[in-house]
């Protein structure tokens, strides 16, 4: 087993913020009660198998600050059940340390007894902090969360989203939170090695655990449209690469160690966000070549908003419809990958690229995209992003195509009510898309951007 | 004796029919007004007064009912044949009938059995008929006229409470029973699907299907009828979905903890009655808006109730811009209705005032084949396809999912009586495509395709399409599924450049929809939309369609950076 990152919480506010979030995204948002949450959560991995068989599993340990009581048993238990159990929560199969701060005192007073039971019954794992200390601290990221809300935000987004298990969400999860720390990252939050550090382990996680947890249940579960939904051709690149289990852990830690030396200078060079977002999706693709030896890989987490969609906004220069500087009502069809980065990156990108200040923003989810509209409303409204509180979000479906159509046609028609230009940016699935064309036609001031 | 009379027959005990006579004789010459006066003041309630009775052979309780009424209100009675008919001691009945007959609105069951009607008939029979007594909004029934099966009947029906009606010696008392509260009922849906949002394009099935969801105000209450001996099994499912607190009804086994017989809080008959209110426009949303009525029923049970209140809100947004009496109108004032009741039941309000429903279906819309004419024209000489990507490592031939792909852009070929097909693919997908292409081929179909690459050139494009004899024709642009927005609009605007008069065409993977065959109790499915026979019965308002003029603003117009940016 080896660990990769720790996040260490170093006030109550902080782990009440880092574990609150991990345990509301990791349960798909049905979770959204506080419980007594660690002060320490770390992520390490370890390689189990039969012969050729290898499942790689991942690690969680939980580890509680003294004085904390009982209450840590309900966390713990909390994230037991959404990992193991439940079938709606995105986290994936995971195994879950309790790290008890010391020596249990003599089990007699009854709950103690029980819980104490508990753990032997099931052979639940558990640690005394001392017994794990030395090996917590050989994480290659390591994040140290003090009253920084924003920070605190992410570091539980990253484990909610690292710890998702191999599907559609997981990954869009991982995207949604890469495209988030890179924001942070690229608006100058970075001058910590914080960001870098969640960042990497992002990146670590979804190239190498990833592909190989994939390419162990690919023959059994994941053929198929499945399958070409989550990655393609690149997960069975980086599957084959890794088909030799011994190479797990040092491509890990190697890309690890690489990216977190590399992202902050990438960072700092940027000139502005495409420019800086284009340089940090090269440097993560790079390392990946790299520490698995293959010779061409899609950059997964940073893609969309690199090759698709902040190339797509240089469109807005040679528009004559818009004037420069002009307000505009922006109107647009979420995907899965967006979240609260992606159009913070989007409305900042418009405004650099394109010239334009947007005023109101409407997008269009479908239930695909419910984690997504309840993230970066979380996001919005516990980092106080009044832009983001303000987005209306309005609930379509992809094969409803008429009911689609006229929920736009109003959104299009508010925005020329509150007097102006809407710009439309059509994401997702085409049959979202196509009502989305059809809603702007004949509309004077709508215009279309089909990334 | 004026005083007497009511003391002796209406505040005591009395089989002395002749001084009920007596009494109902008084009553008449009071007059009807003056007679309820009186009563008003030798009646009393604890609890909640009556608003409906079942009336046997003492008038005295029918007219101690009617002295509580309101100015203007009517009060409802539930009889047996021998009172209408004035049979033996019903005349007494019969004649506090007819004397307040414009303050009645008279109900008749048979209260008792006989050889002709068992216990169980008469059982039934006067369940039907106080449920339609719930259904017009009564909610207390006064029991103490009638047999013992009285009691029974109300019990099943879901009357929120009953009242017992006692002479004191001083007065008529209406006695109001302590059992057990029900719940208010706000909603009744039939058979939810609950499907993982995520997973909603993917062809996979619901991971539970619910045979009733009831929004109460003790709040929503997931209903598993028992069907068959195995079904406990559940149990583990729902575990396993949040602990899913389901209320079971029907005859246990009595094998696992936990679980709940649901006739304690609801009343079987009641949930039947509530859904066949509503089942109308809960259909009708089931197909023209499926996905919204899934999240709609996956937010309250899986989320939790902060973040399903959001996203409650945003479906009522979303469904305020359907205020058209069509079938999409119908279906999101449905979700708008719905949508207020899960949000009560989430705040567990005590009171529930109904957003209006809808009105009645108006006549159904044009299936694909006449809604494809209608926008796109009657002749389509060429069906251009943008096939879906599936990655696969094996030959295409073994991919049942890509030989359902050339069945359906067959299947619509067919049925738009189009021969020409020009298939759409790129270097990811040409071995697919021409997988594709030959079993079309083999269907008679005349097929080209070409190959486009990702960054591909327009003019290059107009020079293949040319070349494949497209131009100038009337055509339809079929994507099947879904692909690159960028590549469609390539296509799009090279057949613009061309003079091409085109339509735009989605068809969907996937779609929940109502079944077709209601044998089972499961009222949608999730159906694969590329068979001819699902093809063929998709209504104007389930297909993604752009007409030839709105092509041709899309490209020409709407799109940022102009036609050939």
């Amino acid at each position: 087993m080896r660990p990769l990152l720790s996040v260490v919480s170093t006030s109550g506010k902080a782990e009440d913020t880092v574990g609150g979030v991990f345990l509301s995204v990791a349960s798909g948002y049905s979770i959204t009660g506080r419980l007594t949450a660690p002060a320490e959560i770390a992520l390490a991995y370890s390689l189990e198998g039969i012969g050729r068989l290898r499942l790689p599993r991942k690690h969680l340990f939980l580890c509680y600050r003294k004085g904390k009581g009982k209450g840590t048993e309900h966390f713990t238990n909390a994230v037991r059940y959404i990992s193991l159990m439940c079938a709606t929560a995105p986290m994936a199969s995971t195994t879950v340390w309790h790290v008890f701060p010391g020596p249990l005192r003599e089990a007699s007073a009854p709950p103690i007894v029980r819980y104490a039971h508990d753990i032997v019954k099931k052979s639940s794992p558990t640690a005394f902090y001392d017994e794990v200390k030395d090996f917590l601290e050989q994480a290659v990221l390591r994040v140290p969360v003090s009253n920084d809300i924003e920070l605190a935000f992410v570091s539980g987004l990253t484990l909610a989203a690292i710890t998702a298990g191999a599907h559609r969400l997981g990954l869009a999860l991982r995207q949604i939170c890469g495209q988030l720390v890179a924001y942070a990252l690229l608006r100058g939050r970075g001058k910590s090695e914080a960001l870098p550090a969640l960042l990497s382990a992002l990146a670590a996680d979804t190239y190498i655990w990833y592909p190989l947890i994939c390419g162990f249940h690919k023959a059994r579960t994941l053929r198929g449209e499945l399958y070409a939904s989550l990655l393609g051709e690149d997960v069975e690149r980086l599957s084959d690469a890794l088909s030799d289990g011994e190479l797990f852990y040092e491509s890990l830690l190697c890309l690890a160690r690489g990216l977190m030396n590399e992202l902050p200078v990438v960072a700092a060079q940027s000139n502005d966000i495409k420019d800086g977002a284009t340089r940090l999706s090269s440097a993560m693709s790079s390392k990946v070549r790299t520490a698995l030896g293959v010779e061409q890989v899609r950059e997964l987490i940073l893609g969309l908003l690199v090759h698709r969609l902040l190339p797509a906004l240089e469109k807005l220069r040679d528009e004559p419809f818009f004037g420069g500087g002009e307000e505009v009502g922006l109107l647009i069809s979420a995907t899965e990958q967006l979240g609260p980065g992606l159009l913070k990156l989007l409305i900042e990108g418009i405004r650099e690229v394109g010239g334009l200040e947007v005023r109101s923003v409407y997008v269009l989810y479908t239930p695909a995209a419910l984690i997504n509209r309840l993230l970066t409303d979380d996001y919005a409204r516990t980092c106080g992003d009044e832009l983001l509180r303000s987005v209306r979000w309005l609930a379509v479906g992809a094969t409803n195509p008429e009911l689609t159509y006229r929920v736009a046609r109003g959104a299009l028609k508010e925005i020329g009510r509150g007097g102006l230009k809407a710009l439309v940016i059509g994401l997702g699935h085409m049959a979202v898309v196509s009502s989305l064309a059809r809603a702007c036609c004949g509309l004077e001031h709508a215009r279309l951007l089909l990334p | 004796m004026e005083g007497d009379s009511w003391l002796a027959v209406f505040c005591s005990y009395t089989k002395d029919y002749s001084a009920i006579e007596e009494w109902l004789d008084e009553l008449e010459t009071l007059g009807p007004e003056e007679a309820l006066r009186r009563a008003r003041q030798l009646v009393r309630v604890s609890g909640r007064r009556p608003d409906a009775i079942t009336l046997g052979f003492s008038p005295q309780v029918l007219v101690a009912a009617l002295s509580l009424l309101k100015p203007g209100e009517k009060l409802v009675v539930i009889t047996s044949p021998e009172v209408v008919e004035g049979v033996g001691p019903g005349k007494l009945s019969k004649r506090a009938i007819d004397m307040f007959s414009s303050r009645l609105n008279v109900k008749v069951a048979p209260f008792a059995p006989s050889p002709k009607h068992g216990p169980s008939e008469v059982l039934r029979t006067l369940r039907t008929a106080m449920a339609e007594v719930v259904e017009a909004g009564a909610r207390v029934l006064d029991v103490s006229g009638g047999t013992q099966l009285v009691p029974v009947a109300a019990l099943k029906v879901g009357f929120e409470a009953l009242t017992y009606a006692y002479p004191s010696g001083e007065a008529l008392v209406f006695y109001e029973f302590k059992i057990s509260p029900r719940p208010s009922l706000y909603h009744v849906e039939k058979s939810i699907s609950i499907y993982q949002p995520d997973l909603i394009y993917n062809y996979a099935d619901a991971s539970r299907e619910l045979d009733y969801v009831v929004a109460t105000s003790a709040g929503i209450i997931p209903v598993e009828e028992v069907s068959e001996k195995e079904e406990w099994s559940k149990r583990i499912k729902d575990m396993r979905l949040w602990g899913l607190p389901v209320f079971w009804l029907g005859r246990l086994e009595k094998v696992v903890p936990g679980l709940i017989c649901a006739e304690t809080v609801l009343v079987p008959d009641e949930l039947g009655r509530r859904w066949e209110q509503v089942r109308r426009e809960s259909i009708a949303s089931r197909r023209a808006a499926s996905e919204l009525f899934a999240l709609l029923n996956f937010a309250p049970l899986f989320l939790s109730p902060e973040k399903a209140h959001v996203i409650l809100d945003d479906i009522e947004a979303s469904c305020g811009y359907g205020e058209d009496e069509d079938a999409i109108g119908i279906a999101m004032r449905h979700l708008r209705r719905l949508c207020d009741a899960y949000r009560k039941s989430l705040d567990r309000r005590s009171s529930y005032q109904s957003v209006s429903s809808s009105s009645p279906l108006s006549e159904e819309a044009e299936r694909f084949v006449e809604a494809v004419r209608k926008r796109v024209g009657e002749a389509i000489e060429v069906l251009i396809v943008f096939p879906k990507i599936f990655w696969r490592r094996g030959p295409p031939g073994e991919s049942w999912i890509i030989k359902r792909q050339a069945d359906a852009i067959s299947a619509i070929c067919k049925m738009l009586e189009c021969s020409r097909i020009v298939l759409i693919s790129n270097r990811s997908i040409e071995r697919q495509t021409r997988f594709i292409e030959e079993k079309l081929k083999e269907h008679g179909l005349n097929v080209a395709s070409v190959v486009i690459p990702q960054d591909g050139d327009a003019e290059e494009l107009v020079a293949l399409l040319k070349k494949r004899g497209v131009e100038g024709l009337s055509v339809l642009c079929a994507v099947v599924d879904d692909y690159s927005k960028n590549m469609i609009l390539l296509v799009l605007r090279a057949l613009f450049g061309l003079k091409n008069r085109s339509g735009l065409l989605v068809l969907p993977f996937v779609k929940s929809r109502p079944k077709q065959d209601r044998a089972g109790a499961r009222i949608d499915e999730m159906v694969l939309l590329w068979r001819e026979d699902t093809i063929r019965e998709l209504y104007s308002y389930e297909i993604p369609i752009l007409r030839p003029e709105e092509v041709e603003e899309l490209i020409t117009k709407l799109s940022v950076a102009g036609e050939w940016a």
